[in-house]
C-alpha cells in the first residue's frame, strides 16, 4: 500500500509541479494496481478498455471509472477481514444514488486529508458550527461523506457545535453569543443545505446577523443550485449578507472521493492538493489544452476500500494553469462550469 | 367522432370532425396532393439545410409514389379502414410525415400526434401544410388530417385510442405496452414498431474486388446507415458480421470508415459522456469481455468478444462489435426475435433469405443492401403498412 505517513507529512500545496507529478503518478499507479487486484469490476474495465497498468507511463492513460458506475454497481476492493460499511450519496436530484463502500481505514484517511487541506484557513483556536443535527455523529449516518467531513473539521477546531436541534429546527442561540463576544468561528455545511436550511430559513424568519469574525466553508451538492441558477457569486453574497461573515470558502469535491477536495482560493479557482489531481477531457476523451472546457476527471490517493481513485465525472470544467495562480498556491487550478447537459437522444425508441 | 374535445390537445392542422369516411388506396387526389407537398418542400430554400426533408420531398413525388403503387397492383379492390391514430417518435423529425403518407395512401383519415420536441423540420412541414390547406383545389385533403400536440397524457391517449380503427405506434416497447392497456374498438388493429437492433453482413473476399473509389463509396453508405442518428435508429447496424477471411479488406474497411468519420462526425461533450458511460456500464452489466480496437473515440470496434450480443445495441455513437463467421449458418446463434434489419454486401439476398427460412427464424424482418438501412418503405419491420391499414372489399 501507499506510504500515507509521507503523504500527510508533506505540505499539501507547495510541491512544484514536476515533483508533485512524479510523486502523484508513482502513488496513483500503485493504488490503481491495488484496485486492479482487489476489484473485479475495475479489473474488467481495465482489461477491456485500457492498456495494462504496469506499462502505463502517463497519468492520463491510467484506467478510470465513469461516475455512473457507482450508482449502478457495488464497487468494492476488499481485503480479507476488513469491515466495510456502505453509505449512499446524499444527492437526491437523480433517481439512483451512488453507493460508496467505506472501511475504517479509508474513512480515517478522508477525515485527516480534509483537515489537512483546510489547515491553513482554519485557526486552531476557532470553534466550529456544523449545519447538522445535534445527534448526527452518534447516528447511523455518521459513516458517510458528511460524517467524514464533520470529523475531519472537528479535529482541527477546539469546540464543536451544531446548528440544528434534535427536531432539525434551526437554533442560532450559541452562534449569536459568539458574535456578541466578537470571537472567531467557522460554519461548515453542504452547499445546498446551507441554501435551503439556513439562508431560506433566515429569510423566512427575517434574521440577519451583524458583521462578525466568522468564516464559512461549504462544498458539494451544486446540482440543485445549478437548477435554481444560483451562481457561486450569488451564493457568497447572500451568505455574507445574512450571516455577516468575513469570508466564504467553497470547495469542489466528489462524494466518490470524499476528503481529497479541491478548495477554492481567494482568486476564485479550485486547487489540486497533494492528495488529488484533475484532468479535463474533450469530446474525443483526449486531454484538453489549458482554458479549454471539457469533462472533469478527478484522481485521489485516498480511496482504498473501493476503486474510486480515478473517476470521470459528468461535470464540465476548465484548467486555467499550473503553479501560477495569483493566490500563491502551487499546483493545477481550475473552475467548474456545471453539469454536462443531457444529450438529445436520436432514434425511434422514445415517444414521450 | 371525438365527441369530447379535450382542451389539453393543441390542434396544429385540421379539425376534429372528419367529414368523410375511408377511401380507396392510392387515391388519385391524394397522389396529386403529395406531389404538391413535394414541390413546396423542394422549392423552399429553408428546407435545403435538412437532408431528411429533401429526402422526404423526393420521396412523395408522383413518380416515386407510382413506383410504390406497382407493388400493389395485385390489390384490386382495397380501401381504408376508417381513422388511424399515429403515435410518432419524439426524436425522428420526419417520421410523422412518412406515417401520414402511409395513412393517406392506404385510404384513411389520420390523427397524428406530433413529436413533443419542436424540430425545425416539423415546424416547416406544418407551415407548408398550412399553406396548402388554403388552396381551393387541395382543401378537401385536410378533411382527412388532424395533426395535434399534447403533453404526455394517458387520458388523452386513451380517449383517442377509443375512436380509431387502427393505431400505428412508432416504437418504444414501453410506449407500445402502455397503449395496449387502453381500450380500443374490438376490430381496431395495431401496428406496433418495437425496440429492435440491426446488423451488417459483409463478405470480406468480395471487398477485395473493389477499387478505391468504390470502397470509399461503400464506407460512405455504411456511415450513412449508422452515424446519421448516432446509431440510435433501430435499423442502424450495431455489429458487423464478416464472411470470408480477407483480413486486409476488413482492416481497410475500418480505415475507410474512419476517414469519413474524422471528416464528418463530431460528438459533443454530452454524447461523449453518454458513450463512455454506456461502454463501461455495458462491460459490467453482463461481465462482458472484449478488447477495444482503434485509437479513435469516434469509431470504436470491439473484438475478441465474449459478449451477449443482445445486450450490445445500446452503446451507440459509433461503436461496433465485430464477429467473424466461417459461413452464414454461424449467424444463427446471434439472431433473436429483436433483430430487425440485415444490411448486406458481397452476398446474395437469396442466400440470406434461404438462411432465414431454413432455420425457421422469428427475427430478421428486413434484408437490404448496405446504405439502405433508413429507406422507409411501406414494408417496414416485416409489415406491409399500406396493406395492413386497408381492407379488401372483394377479389
Amino acid at each position: 500500500m501507499l506510504d500515507y505517513k509521507k503523504l500527510f507529512d508533506l505540505n499539501s500545496f507547495s510541491l512544484p509541479i514536476k515533483k508533485k507529478n512524479k510523486f502523484f503518478f508513482f502513488n496513483i499507479k500503485r493504488l490503481s494496481q491495488f484496485h486492479y487486484q482487489h476489484s473485479s469490476e475495475y479489473k474488467l474495465i481495465s482489461n477491456n478498455l485500457f492498456k495494462s497498468i504496469s506499462k502505463i507511463k502517463k497519468i492520463a492513460d491510467l484506467p478510470f471509472l465513469h461516475v455512473s458506475l457507482f450508482k449502478n454497481f457495488d464497487l468494492i476492493s476488499k481485503i480479507k477481514n476488513e469491515k466495510i460499511s456502505t453509505f449512499n450519496s446524499s444527492g437526491t436530484t437523480s433517481n439512483k444514488k451512488s453507493k460508496i463502500h467505506l472501511d475504517y481505514k479509508t474513512a480515517i484517511l478522508q477525515s485527516k486529508a480534509l483537515g489537512k487541506i483546510f489547515s491553513n484557513i482554519i485557526d486552531k483556536d476557532s470553534d466550529i458550527f456544523f449545519l447538522e443535527n445535534k445527534n448526527f455523529l452518534s447516528s447511523k449516518d455518521a459513516m458517510s461523506a458528511k460524517g467524514a467531513a464533520i470529523k475531519g473539521f472537528g479535529q482541527l477546531c477546539k469546540n464543536k457545535y451544531f446548528l440544528l436541534n434534535k427536531k432539525n429546527k434551526l437554533d442560532l442561540s450559541i452562534l449569536k453569543k459568539y458574535i456578541q463576544k466578537n470571537k472567531k468561528f467557522i460554519i461548515f455545511g453542504f452547499t445546498s443545505s446551507i441554501w435551503f436550511n439556513l439562508i431560506d430559513e433566515m429569510k423566512i424568519k427575517k434574521i440577519r446577523l451583524n458583521k462578525n469574525q466568522g468564516i464559512m466553508i461549504h462544498g458539494g451538492g451544486w446540482k440543485k443550485m445549478y437548477k435554481l441558477r444560483v451562481t457561486n457569486t450569488k451564493f457568497k453574497n447572500e451568505v455574507k449578507n445574512h450571516l455577516g461573515l468575513q469570508k466564504v470558502y467553497s470547495y469542489y469535491g466528489m462524494m466518490e472521493q470524499t476528503g481529497s477536495v479541491f478548495p477554492e482560493c481567494e482568486k476564485g479557482f479550485f486547487h489540486c492538493s497533494l492528495f488529488s489531481d484533475i484532468l479535463v477531457r474533450n469530446s474525443k476523451l483526449e486531454l484538453c489544452k489549458f482554458k479549454e472546457a471539457g469533462l472533469i476527471q478527478t484522481l485521489s490517493l485516498l480511496p482504498v476500500s473501493y476503486p474510486g481513485q480515478n473517476v470521470l465525472t459528468e461535470d464540465i470544467g476548465i484548467i486555467h494553469g499550473i503553479d501560477n495562480c495569483k493566490c500563491g498556491k502551487l499546483g493545477k487550478y481550475f473552475t467548474v462550469l456545471g453539469r454536462v447537459p443531457d444529450s438529445e437522444l436520436k432514434g425511434c425508441s422514445d415517444v414521450n | 367522432m371525438l365527441t369530447k374535445i379535450n382542451k389539453k390537445i393543441k390542434i396544429i392542422i385540421g379539425n376534429y370532425n372528419f367529414k368523410d369516411g375511408p377511401f380507396e388506396i392510392f387515391d388519385k387526389d391524394i397522389i396529386i396532393f403529395l406531389n404538391e407537398i413535394s414541390k413546396e418542400i423542394l422549392r423552399n430554400s429553408a428546407c435545403k439545410k435538412f437532408p431528411d426533408l429533401i429526402t422526404f420531398g423526393f420521396w412523395c413525388r408522383t413518380n416515386n409514389i407510382k413506383s410504390l403503387l406497382k407493388n400493389y397492383n395485385f390489390f384490386k379492390n382495397r380501401m381504408g379502414r376508417g381513422s388511424v391514430l399515429h403515435i410518432t417518435p419524439s426524436n425522428v423529425p420526419t417520421n410523422f410525415a412518412y406515417s401520414m403518407v402511409f395513412g393517406l395512401l392506404s385510404g384513411n383519415n389520420n390523427i397524428i400526434r406530433l413529436p413533443s420536441k419542436k424540430f425545425f423540420q416539423v415546424e416547416i412541414l406544418c407551415k407548408i401544410l398550412r399553406k396548402l390547406s388554403r388552396k381551393n383545389n387541395l382543401k378537401k385533403n385536410f378533411n382527412k388530417l388532424l395533426l395535434v400536440r399534447y403533453d404526455n397524457s394517458d387520458s388523452i391517449s386513451a380517449m383517442l385510442s377509443k375512436e380509431v380503427e387502427a393505431r400505428i405506434i412508432w416504437g418504444g416497447d414501453k410506449t407500445i405496452n402502455k397503449f395496449k392497456t387502453f381500450t380500443t374498438k374490438p376490430r381496431c388493429i395495431d401496428l406496433p414498431f418495437a425496440d429492435r437492433y440491426s446488423i451488417s453482413l459483409i463478405d470480406s473476399n468480395m471487398l477485395n474486388k473493389l477499387n478505391n473509389d468504390k470502397f470509399s463509396t461503400l464506407a460512405q453508405k455504411f456511415f450513412n446507415d449508422t452515424y446519421t442518428m448516432d446509431q440510435f435508429g433501430c435499423s442502424s447496424p450495431s455489429a458487423v458480421f464478416w464472411l470470408g477471411k480477407n483480413n486486409a479488406s476488413k482492416k481497410k474497411f475500418w480505415i475507410e470508415l474512419k476517414k469519413i468519420v474524422n471528416q464528418k462526425y463530431d460528438l459533443d461533450l454530452s454524447s461523449a459522456n453518454k458513450k463512455i458511460s454506456n461502454l463501461m456500464n455495458f462491460t459490467l452489466n453482463k461481465n462482458n469481455k472484449f478488447r477495444i480496437n482503434n485509437n479513435n473515440f469516434n469509431l470504436i470496434t470491439l473484438e475478441n468478444t465474449k459478449i451477449e450480443f443482445d445486450s450490445f445495441n445500446n452503446v451507440n455513437f459509433g461503436t461496433f462489435v465485430e464477429f467473424s463467421l466461417n459461413n452464414i449458418n454461424q449467424l444463427h446463434r446471434y439472431v433473436s426475435e429483436k433483430l430487425q434489419t440485415i444490411t448486406y454486401y458481397g452476398i446474395e439476398f437469396d442466400i440470406i433469405k434461404k438462411f432465414i427460412v431454413r432455420n425457421k427464424l422469428k427475427g430478421i424482418d428486413r434484408v437490404v443492401p448496405v446504405g439502405r438501412a433508413f429507406d422507409l418503405t411501406p414494408e417496414w419491420d416485416g409489415v406491409d403498412i399500406i396493406a395492413t391499414l386497408s381492407r379488401t372489399i372483394g377479389n
